[in-house]
C-alpha cells in the first residue's frame, strides 16, 4: 500500500515539476520577448529624436530654406508634441501616428527643396542631405526590428499552452506594429544620386 | 534473455538510422542558403565582382586585419573591422536582392559593433568593361559617431564616385581604404596610432610590380592536395595523408587547414550612405 502511495506521490509531483518548469521556462520567454520590443522600441524612439536634430539643422543651416521653413518647422513642432504626448502616456498607437505626421513634414521639405534647385548646392545641404537619407534607412530598419521581434512576442502569446498563462500574468495579446504602409516611408531621395 | 538482447540489436539498428537521419537533416539545414552569401576566407576582402587587384585586396586584408588584431582588446570601442564586397549585377542579381543590413548582420562584422562595410555594384557594359554602378557605406551602432553620415558621403564623393577615378575603381577603392585608416587612427584610436599618412603615387607603382601571386589563406589547402594527388608523393604518404585529412576534416572541419578571419559579432542599424 505503501509503495503505491510512494508511487503515485513520485508520479504527481513529476508532473507538477514538468507544468512548473513549463510555466518558468514560459514566462521568462515571454518577459524577455517583451524586454527585447522596449529596447528596439527605444531605437526607434532615437532614430526619430535624430531625424528632428537633423532636420532643424537643415533648415537652420541651409540658405534659402529659411523662407519656406516656418510651415515645417510647424508640422514637425506638432507632430513632436503628438509624438512626446503618446510616449507619456505609453500609447504605441500614438507615437505610430505621430511618426507619420512628422513624415509628411520631411515630405513637405523635399518638395521645398526639389522646387529650389538653388538650395541643393551648397555643402551644407549635401552633409545634411547625407544625414537625412541615411537615418530615414536606419529608421526603417528600427522599425523593422520592432515589427520582428513584436511578431516573435505576438506569436509565442497565442501559442499553446502560453495562452493559457500569458493573460495570468498580465502579458497583452497583441502588440501593436509599426505602420509600414507607405505612409511613413520617405520617397528616395535623388538629389544628389544618394540612397 | 534472449528477447531482450534482441531488442538492444533492433534498437543500436534504429538508432544508427536515427543518427544517420539527423545528420543528413542537419546537413542540409546546414546548408539552407539565402540570397545572402557567406563571407570569404579572408573574411575583409569579397571580391565576388572581381574587380579588385591583388595589391589592392592585400591591402585590405593587411590592414584591416592588423586595425582588428591591435584594437580588440580595448574596452568599448575596440575591434573596428573594415570589410569590402563587391558584386557583379546581371540578369541573375539586382541590387534589391542584397540586404546590406542583413548582409552586416549575417557577417557580424566589427567588435562592439565598431564596422564598417563598403558594398560596390559593378555592372558589364557593352565593351565587357567593369562599371559601378552603385557604391554605399554602412557603419555599426557605435561606429556611427565616428564615421558620420555626412563623412560618408564625401568620403564617397572623394573616392569611388569622384569622376577622377571613372577608369580606375581599383585605386578608388585604395584610396577608400586608406581614408578609412586616417578615420581609424585620427579619430577612433588617436591614443593608440599614429596618424595614418598615404601616397596613392606610390600605392600605384607597388600595385604595378605586384607579382600576382595569391598569399591568400585559402591556398593553403590546395597545395596539400596538389602535393597528395602529385606523383611527388608515394602510395604511403597517399594513404596516410588521405587518412590524416579525413580524420581531421571529421573532427574540425576545414577549419584546420584555413586560418579563417571572422567578424567580431557586431551589428548594424542600417545607418548607411550610398551613391548612384
Amino acid at each position: 500500500m505503501n509503495k503505491k502511495i510512494i508511487s503515485f506521490g513520485s508520479i504527481v509531483f513529476i508532473v507538477l515539476l514538468v507544468i512548473a518548469i513549463i510555466l518558468i521556462v514560459g514566462y521568462n520567454t515571454l518577459v524577455d520577448r517583451k524586454e527585447e520590443i522596449v529596447a528596439k522600441e527605444s531605437q526607434v524612439l532615437n532614430r526619430l529624436s535624430q531625424r528632428d536634430a537633423t532636420i532643424y539643422q537643415l533648415l537652420g543651416a541651409v540658405e534659402g530654406l529659411q523662407e519656406h521653413a516656418e510651415n515645417i518647422y510647424e508640422m514637425i513642432t506638432d507632430a513632436r508634441k503628438a509624438f512626446n504626448d503618446a510616449k507619456a502616456a505609453g500609447d504605441t498607437e500614438g507615437m505610430i501616428e505621430a511618426d507619420a505626421m512628422e513624415v509628411k513634414a520631411v515630405r513637405e521639405l523635399i518638395i521645398v527643396i526639389e522646387d529650389n534647385p538653388n538650395v541643393n548646392a551648397t555643402p551644407a545641404f549635401l552633409t545634411l542631405m547625407d544625414e537625412i537619407t541615411a537615418n530615414e534607412n536606419a529608421i526603417s530598419v528600427a522599425r523593422k526590428d520592432y515589427n520582428d521581434r513584436v511578431a516573435e512576442y505576438n506569436k509565442s502569446v497565442r501559442k499553446f499552452p502560453t495562452i493559457l498563462y500569458a493573460k495570468l500574468f498580465g502579458f497583452e495579446a497583441d502588440k501593436p506594429y509599426w505602420k509600414m504602409d507607405g505612409n511613413n516611408e520617405i520617397p528616395k531621395i535623388e538629389f544628389n544620386k544618394n540612397d | 534473455m534472449k528477447f531482450l538482447k534482441l531488442n538492444l540489436t533492433k534498437m543500436t539498428k534504429y538508432l544508427k538510422y536515427i543518427f544517420f537521419i539527423s545528420l543528413i537533416l542537419l546537413m542540409l539545414v546546414g546548408c539552407k542558403s539565402g540570397k545572402l552569401p557567406r563571407p570569404s576566407s579572408e573574411f575583409y576582402v569579397n571580391d565576388f565582382a572581381n574587380a579588385l587587384s591583388l595589391a589592392t585586396k592585400e591591402n585590405i586584408v593587411y590592414y584591416s586585419n592588423e586595425v582588428y588584431e591591435d584594437t580588440k582588446k580595448i574596452k568599448d570601442i575596440g575591434g573596428t573591422q573594415i570589410v569590402f564586397a563587391t558584386f557583379l549585377l546581371d540578369e541573375n542579381l539586382s541590387s534589391g536582392e542584397i540586404d546590406i543590413t542583413a548582409l552586416y548582420r549575417k557577417w557580424g562584422i566589427g567588435k562592439n559593433d565598431m564596422g564598417i562595410f563598403t558594398v560596390l555594384f559593378f555592372e558589364r557594359d557593352d565593351d565587357g568593361l567593369l562599371t559601378l554602378s552603385e557604391s554605399y557605406i554602412e557603419v555599426g551602432y557605435r561606429m556611427e559617431q565616428y564615421l558620420t553620415a555626412g563623412k560618408m558621403g564625401r568620403i564617397l564623393d572623394e573616392t569611388v564616385n569622384n569622376a577622377d577615378f571613372e577608369f580606375d575603381y581599383d585605386l578608388a577603392v585604395a584610396k577608400l581604404l586608406f581614408e578609412y585608416l586616417i578615420i581609424v587612427t585620427e579619430d577612433i584610436y588617436p591614443d593608440f596610432y599614429e596618424p595614418f599618412t598615404y601616397d596613392l603615387d606610390e600605392f600605384v607603382i607597388e600595385r604595378d610590380n605586384s607579382l600576382g601571386i595569391d598569399y591568400s589563406y585559402g591556398d593553403i589547402p590546395m597545395s596539400f592536395f596538389y602535393y597528395l594527388f602529385s606523383p611527388y608523393s608515394s602510395i604511403f604518404e597517399k594513404i596516410l595523408l588521405g587518412l590524416f585529412f579525413t580524420f581531421v576534416v571529421g573532427l574540425g572541419g576545414t577549419g584546420f587547414f584555413i586560418k579563417r578571419s571572422r567578424g567580431g559579432g557586431g551589428s548594424s542599424g542600417g545607418m548607411r550612405v550610398g551613391r548612384r
